[in-house]
């Protein structure tokens, strides 16, 4: 049963499919797969699913531009064919950009992702030279520790995020502060992008909009060091 | 006009969609959604659901109507559903008017907005909407510059509590109805431009059979409040809106490419039609009277619509529905050949409705060769002298067998339906329920140790509180008090103390409320607006329901809701919804009731005589058995 081809797909995830959830997009994918006809190899058990799973999950409201799926099919396809006969039925919003034949034993993606590049678009509410954002940021590579409050099932917790921000770069636009940010994500400890900004606002005193943020996840990566996306690291 | 449409679709992306609860109910791309030109569709038409997404796309009729009209060039049709309340209060909080989910146009923007009127308990939902909307509550505030409410459903065969705020409704089958309905619309507005004079058009629908148009009639009362004349108030109005009926369900369309919505919702699956009605006869059973007669749709077009549908859908579930689709001439047959046809994809069957007598647990393992649920049984009734009374032709060894058949075949979870508060219902009948709850899980257990069955026996016991319903035997029949229905419940509690069962039952309030509308007349708007007002919404949702309230606006407006409730009418009186005809004739109805009493059975006419219930002779319609095989209660 191992010897079944599998695929790794890049794909973007826009508006308005932001907003559904990441159970909902693997259903959603799933159900185009069927449309499109696609051997989708199946799980066995009670409940046969097909054999997908994902690098990351993305969360409600965050439009990805580089994300990734796995896929078994039970014959092989020209990746072209997989990728153009899929993306025909696949709502607004869900663009497949590449796919690739896998090795069957290469790692799971979930185990190997590690990192993760996002662009946030916030307002600012008080108006800021390009040299005080500069500061800001500075302020906050520079702080040994960054402390701030996480919302989980057990409560509220006091997280240090320091670790996790690998590089955190940003400039003014129009009365809006652009933030590129490369974080931690997965098992190795994850930072959200929201708490980057909840650090700003309390490390360096910016102060901006609490709604209407947009966030965009860019890029996932392994290997914070050299930045090797899940695709090159097939080839 | 349409100016609101593209900010709409960006302050809700951009502003209101991170902030509301399942934000998915309010994107409206999905999959197979049609999006036409709104300035190039002369006619414009929203289907409204009074209540959430989920359960709303799950409704067939939607995917029919939203298909049929979306076919025809000059019509368009999209949706709309009762937001929830955190979605309602950032419309509110600012002043966004209610929007249709595929142009995000504003309700009050389209030609017409159809309401589906599927339970009494959403009809607050029906008056929020219209407000959210921004469209006068009440049909005579309207103007020409508002749209045309509409509504349908089978809710619609007892119109009157709504008689205020609808300016016209479907009685019966909408897919034709609804397509004469545009195409007056269409005429009325190519004549002059803007929005048809209201009067002009009112009076165009009423010719149209089977519509009926509450304001060209008027209700009298009588001394002791109940319903003593409809008349009618135009001379072109029929004084009886009989029922429109599909002849033939093969010529009728069906859609297959119905839209894939991004969330789960309440049915989330292919569903193929196999047929309409139910002549069964259960004499609670309103569906069982209303959608007469039985008309099955062929094999070989379910097959084809079948194969169409998985093409355009991708679900991995398909469905059989109707209301009693074990019932279907050629069940067997049909399911061989779909599973034969869609196993390899693992698509799994699954049969909603299945009736103990026409159940065949081979038929279950079949269906459920790809994929393992529980098994769903409706007994109604705990013994055989009450379910003679309500016609339910099944008997408690049919229930054993079938159940007993389950376990040796490896289910361990099995579902039983009844209901309480049936009309002469003894606690003899309370202690059936709970004999069969525990024979049956006597049976699991025997399995079980057997070493049939690994998991824990799980055994369901559901009741509903009965509610008599309009143009059924039990039209008459008063709804037990609550709490009456309150003590029948404690009791079953007490007696279903097994650890093999949990006990479910539904608040007999809401229960009380529902029988109040479903049995009520004109004067009940009164009620439902002060109702509304006071914050009544989303009723059917238990953390809404404000009892409360209710109270509170009916004792304001002077009516008596347990008048309405729980009184037992007399034959010789007019019933609020004599007016409307279904086809079946009030004689037979009131046979029906004498014989439920005298504890006599009345046989299914498809296999035995004619029962003389009328709705052949006046809607010149057959009932239509197209299956070919026996049916499964035949072949028994």
């Amino acid at each position: 049963m191992d010897k079944l081809p599998r695929y790794r797909v890049e794909y973007a995830k826009g508006q308005p499919v932001a907003y559904i959830s990441h159970l909902d997009l693997a259903k959603t994918l799933e159900r185009a797969a069927r449309r499109a006809g696609l051997p989708l190899a199946l799980s066995g058990g009670f409940n046969p699913h097909p054999k997908v799973s994902f690098g990351s999950v993305l969360p409600v409201g965050i439009t990805g531009e580089h994300e990734y799926l796995d896929v078994e099919l039970l014959s092989e396809l020209p990746p072209q064919e997989l990728k153009a006969r899929w993306q025909e039925k696949l709502p607004p919003g869900l663009e497949l950009r590449e796919v690739r034949l896998v090795p069957t034993n290469a790692p799971a993606l979930m185990s190997v992702i590690d990192c993760a590049r996002y662009h946030v678009r916030v307002a600012l509410l008080t108006s800021n030279t390009p040299d005080e954002i500069q500061t800001a940021i500075q302020k906050i590579l520079a702080q040994e520790s960054l402390v701030i409050e996480r919302d989980s099932k057990k409560g509220v917790r006091q997280v240090d995020i320091r670790p996790g921000i690998l590089a955190l770069a940003g400039r003014i636009d129009n009365g809006r502060l652009d933030l590129d940010m490369l974080l931690r994500t997965g098992s190795q400890g994850n930072v959200r992008p929201e708490e980057v900004i909840q650090a700003i606002k309390h490390y360096a005193g910016l102060s901006v909009q609490t709604e209407g943020w947009r966030i965009t996840r860019t890029g996932l990566y392994i290997g914070a060091d050299k930045l090797v996306s899940p695709l090159e690291l097939t080839s | 006009m349409g100016g609101l449409r593209l900010p709409l679709r960006s302050i809700l992306t951009d502003q209101i969609l991170s902030k509301v609860t399942k934000p998915t109910r309010y994107i409206g791309t999905e999959w197979n959604t049609v999006h036409k030109s709104w300035e190039k569709t002369p006619v414009k038409m929203a289907f409204a659901f009074p209540d959430l997404y989920e359960v709303g796309m799950s409704h067939l009729g939607l995917r029919i109507l939203y298909g049929l009209v979306n076919e025809q060039p000059d019509f368009l049709l999209e949706r709309v559903f009762a937001p929830w309340v955190d979605m309602e209060e950032e419309l509110r909080r600012r002043g966004l008017p209610l929007f249709s989910l595929e142009s995000y146009a504003p309700l009050r923007e389209f030609d017409l907005i159809g309401f589906t009127l599927q339970y009494e308990m959403s009809y607050t939902n029906i008056l929020n909407m219209l407000d959210l909307g921004q469209i006068p509550l009440r049909s005579a505030d309207r103007t020409n510059d508002d749209p045309l409410v509409i509504a349908g459903g089978p809710c619609a065969f007892n119109p009157e509590p709504l008689a205020d705020f609808i300016d016209c409704f479907v009685i019966g089958e909408g897919e034709e109805v609804l397509l004469e309905i545009l195409g007056a619309i269409r005429e009325l507005k190519s004549s002059r431009p803007g929005r048809p004079d209201r009067a002009v058009l009112l009076r165009r629908l009423a010719k149209i059979p089977g519509v009926y148009i509450p304001a060209f009639y008027q209700v009298a009362y009588g001394e002791n409040g109940q319903v003593e004349e409809v008349k009618a108030r135009e001379p072109m109005v029929p004084p009886r809106v009989i029922k429109r009926v599909i002849a033939d369900l093969d010529r009728v369309y069906f859609p297959t490419r119905p839209i894939v919505p991004f969330m789960e919702i309440v049915h989330d699956r292919i569903m193929l039609e196999l047929f309409r009605g139910c002549q069964r006869g259960c004499r609670f059973c309103q569906a069982g009277m209303i959608y007469r007669p039985v008309r099955e749709r062929s094999p070989e077009i379910l097959r084809r619509q079948a194969e169409e549908l998985v093409k355009s859908i991708g679900y991995e579930e398909m469905s059989l529905t109707s209301l009693s689709s074990g019932d279907y001439c050629a069940i067997e047959s049909l399911i061989k050949q779909l599973l034969n046809d869609y196993e390899k994809d693992g698509i799994s069957i699954s049969l909603p409705s299945l009736r103990i007598d026409s159940f065949s647990v081979n038929l279950a393992q079949e269906v459920q060769r790809v994929r393992k649920s529980g098994l769903t049984f409706a007994p109604e009734a705990g013994t055989q002298r009450l379910r003679d009374v309500i016609n339910k032709n099944v008997t408690e060894d049919d229930l054993l067998q079938a159940t007993n058949a389950a376990f040796a075949a490896g289910w361990s979870a099995v579902k039983l339906y009844f209901m309480v508060g049936l009309p002469t219902e003894e606690r003899a009948d309370l202690d059936g329920i709970a004999d069969i709850a525990l024979r049956v899980a006597d049976l699991g257990t025997s399995w079980q140790k057997r070493g049939h069955i690994k998991k824990r026996i799980q055994v369901t016991v559901s009741t509903s509180c009965f509610v008599p319903k309009a143009h059924t035997p039990f039209q008459w029949e008063g709804q037990d008090p609550i709490s009456v229905l309150q003590e029948k419940q404690d009791y079953l509690r007490q007696k279903l103390r097994d650890k093999r069962i949990t006990y479910n039952w539904h608040d007999p309030s809401l229960s009380f409320l529902e029988a109040v509308f479903a049995r009520g007349d004109r004067r009940l708007g009164r009620v439902l607006t002060a109702a509304w007002q006071k914050g009544c919404k989303f009723d059917s949702w238990s953390e809404h329901f404000k009892w409360d309230y209710w109270m509170a606006a009916f004792a304001e407006c002077g009516l008596d809701p347990v008048w309405y409730a729980q009184r037992r009418i007399p034959y010789s009186e007019r019933l609020p919804w004599d007016h409307i005809d279904s086809g079946v004739s009030k004689r037979y109805l009131q046979r029906e009731h004498e014989q439920a009493l005298a504890g006599i059975v009345t046989a299914d006419c498809r296999y035995d005589a004619c029962t003389g219930c009328g709705v052949c002779p006046t809607l010149e319609v057959d009932v239509q058995l197209k299956g070919g095989g026996q049916t499964a209660a035949l072949s028994r």
